[in-house]
């Protein structure tokens, strides 16, 4: 087995608002191996991001982190000081966002964003830091690197912009990464191009990566393990391939089967998840899914479902969950 | 610039032949005293295609590409630089606001976005009355209420929700409730700017749904714009393929998915993620080049994986190849 890099154990990140308690991430458990890329997937307001913002402490109130641990290299995040959690992001975890413009500094060139990166992070000299700048813009297929230290970001296209975040990201070198959304801006072919160019450097710098999105089609594509979740809940996770295959909750599956094909035999009518993501502050007493599910019993209004494994390396959090490969073989894919 | 017409056609609901959209830069005192050249984005590069009564038709490709502002001139919204629009049998491209109106009431618009499409000051219920009171489709205040109360249990809202505002409802029932407002008028032809692409996976199938029960039911026909393929693929039955403000490949459905020919369309394809197959070879480089210096040739020569010199000589024309229309200078 790998080596364990991360272990998030009953993580909970409350909000306190006026209007009551919203549990935006509530008992959430995974572990990351070294070299690993996880996914994390879900429709908004199931807490994704949440999670990703927790395990670097960016939660600003009202929200809290009200229990957990984040395991890092052996040593739990949330006990340390925000003077210790500056020194961690960006050098051992590095965060990339949706929208490469709000991530860069309108105001300073690239070069001198990478510079204060390395500055930061590293013990490079001044001329060190240029050559690495340069190096980094080249990793990530910036072309002319050299001149391109000296633009501003609205000098760059929405493609090279997210190129240069990643560049950043990669700069000291860091352990772990947490991709927030990181193509969702893009267009198709582009997204393309910032996927594998994510995949090659994940692998080349040895680092893992959290990807969070809301795309299925992408995590099948990127990652070798998925987390589904749903209303602050991991409600399935699993490897890739078999969870898509044949998953085990019926969300997971509900959501594979709304997203239409791009081959084969096209559906009169796609199968549709009914209702909507029930309100953060009055969620239901069971199993949150119960309203939409249609596999659901008496059982699932009352108790909320544990995680629990399954076959292989699969858990799910499901009173009724579908036997695998049967249900999912039934729908064209 | 496009070989083949298509011959007017009653049963077309929509012709649109050589179409053009321009758009000047900002030119300030400035730019004029130091002499600076007049800069034009060219949107919409002589555009043509048909589409049938009860038919989808899409236009996809990405940012930029003015699938967007196709769209946005055909409803007149935009005036368009030349090029025809034959509504239903109708040519509309030269008519004034006043006389639009009347045509208006038959072709109706679901925008992109259900937060800013809605007016927040307005009731759920007056919000979809308007245009029929505007339009005159009505007799009286009595059967737009009426009428509204149908078309909200349509697109499957109760009728106390007819007294709520847009903020009380989800981006999924606002966009429910721009349908329904689309549909207030009765209209045969409705553009659908990217009307799912801010929903949830969910939700996006729900709306996709209603969207096409609506078409079997009230016999619409949809000008579909989208940059989701898969969804595209659902729900069109013709589509073209847009780069740069031309039309670089069109044709039906299946053929196109499944035999693309030109190869933007085959790196569009191959670019999009899927649930059922890896994703192979090596991604399209580069980005779509400006379109204020438009290349003279094949606007997709600069990321071309199979560009010939003659690409950056020869604008291409769409030609019919394979049972299917492309402009591209491997099939000329």
């Amino acid at each position: 087995m790998a080596e364990l890099l991360l272990e998030v154990r009953n993580l909970r990140t409350y909000f306190e608002l006026f209007r009551g308690t919203v549990k935006a991430v509530d008992g959430v458990s995974f572990t990351l191996e070294a070299g690993e890329i996880l996914g994390i997937v879900g429709e908004s307001g199931g807490g994704k991001s949440v999670t990703g913002f927790s395990l670097l402490g960016l939660i600003d109130p009202p929200g809290r982190i009200a229990d957990g641990e984040v395991i890092f290299r052996g040593e739990d995040l949330l006990k340390k000081s925000a003077e210790e959690m500056r020194r961690i992001r960006g050098k051992e975890i590095s965060m990339i966002f949706q929208d490469p413009m709000t991530s860069l500094n309108p105001l300073q060139t690239i070069g001198r964003q990478l510079d204060e990166m390395l500055a930061l992070h590293t013990s490079l000299s001044a001329s060190q830091r240029r050559n690495r700048a340069v190096e980094l813009l080249t990793e990530v297929g910036i072309p002319n690197p050299a001149d391109r230290l000296e633009n501003y970001p609205h000098q760059f296209s929405g493609g090279m912009r997210q190129r240069v975040v990643i560049a950043i990201a990669l700069a000291a070198n860091p352990g772990l990464i947490i991709a927030d959304e990181p193509t969702t801006a893009l267009d198709v072919t582009v997204q393309a191009q910032i996927l594998t160019l994510m995949e090659n450097l994940v692998k080349k710098f040895g680092s893992s990566l959290i990807l969070i999105t809301h795309d299925l089609a992408v995590v099948s594509e990127m990652t070798h393990r998925v987390a589904v979740m749903y209303c602050g809940r991991i409600v399935e996770e699993g490897p890739t391939k078999e969870l898509i295959r044949a998953p085990y909750h019926p969300y997971t599956m509900g959501l594979l089967e709304s997203i239409p094909r791009m081959a084969g035999t096209r559906l009169p009518r796609l199968p549709q998840i009914p209702g909507m993501v029930p309100s953060l502050f009055d969620l239901p007493r069971g199993c949150s899914f119960e309203p939409r599910c249609p596999r659901a019993t008496a059982r699932c209004r009352e108790e909320i479902p544990e995680m629990r494994r399954m076959t292989g390396n699969r858990r799910t959090a499901c009173h009724n969950p579908q036997t695998a490969g049967k249900e999912a073989a039934d729908y064209d894919r | 610039m496009i070989g083949n017409h298509p011959r007017e056609n009653a049963e077309n609901i929509l012709e649109v032949r050589d179409l053009v959209q321009t758009f000047s830069q900002p030119y300030g005192i400035l730019d004029r005293l130091t002499g600076k050249p007049r800069k034009t984005v060219h949107a919409v590069n002589g555009v043509s295609f048909s589409i049938r009564r009860k038919e989808v038709f899409s236009l996809v490709g990405e940012s930029g590409c003015g699938k967007s502002t196709t769209a946005r001139t055909i409803v007149r919204l935009l005036e368009p630089r030349s090029g025809s629009i034959v509504f239903d049998g109708e040519d509309i491209s030269a008519y004034s606001p006043t006389r639009m109106m009347h045509v208006r009431k038959k072709m109706q618009m679901i925008f992109q976005d259900p937060y800013a499409s809605l007016n927040p000051r307005q009731r759920i219920k007056d919000i979809i009355m308007e245009p029929m009171l505007f339009h005159k489709t009505v007799a009286g205040k009595e059967e737009a209420h009426a009428e509204m109360y149908r078309l909200l249990d349509i697109v499957g809202f109760r009728p106390e929700q007819a007294e709520r505002y847009p903020h009380q409802f989800s981006g999924g029932q606002r966009q429910r409730i721009g349908i329904a407002r689309a549909l207030s008028t009765n209209p045969s032809f409705i553009v659908a700017d990217e009307p799912v692409s801010a929903l949830d996976v969910s939700i996006q199938a729900q709306v996709l749904n209603l969207m096409m029960d609506l078409k079997d039911e009230f016999s619409l026909s949809y000008l579909f714009i989208a940059h989701d393929l898969s969804v595209v693929r659902h729900v069109t039955e013709r589509l073209g393929i847009m780069y740069l403000g031309f039309l670089v490949e069109q044709g039906d459905r299946d053929v196109i998915f499944d035999t693309p020919l030109h190869p933007y369309t085959r790196a569009l394809l191959a670019a999009a993620p899927t649930l059922d197959r890896e994703r192979t070879g090596d991604p399209l480089q580069g980005d779509v080049p400006s379109p204020i210096d438009l290349p003279p040739g094949c606007p997709f020569v600069s990321r071309c994986p199979r560009r010939m010199d003659v690409c950056s000589r020869e604008r291409p024309v769409l030609r019919k190849i394979e049972g299917r229309f492309a402009a591209c200078h491997l099939y000329q």
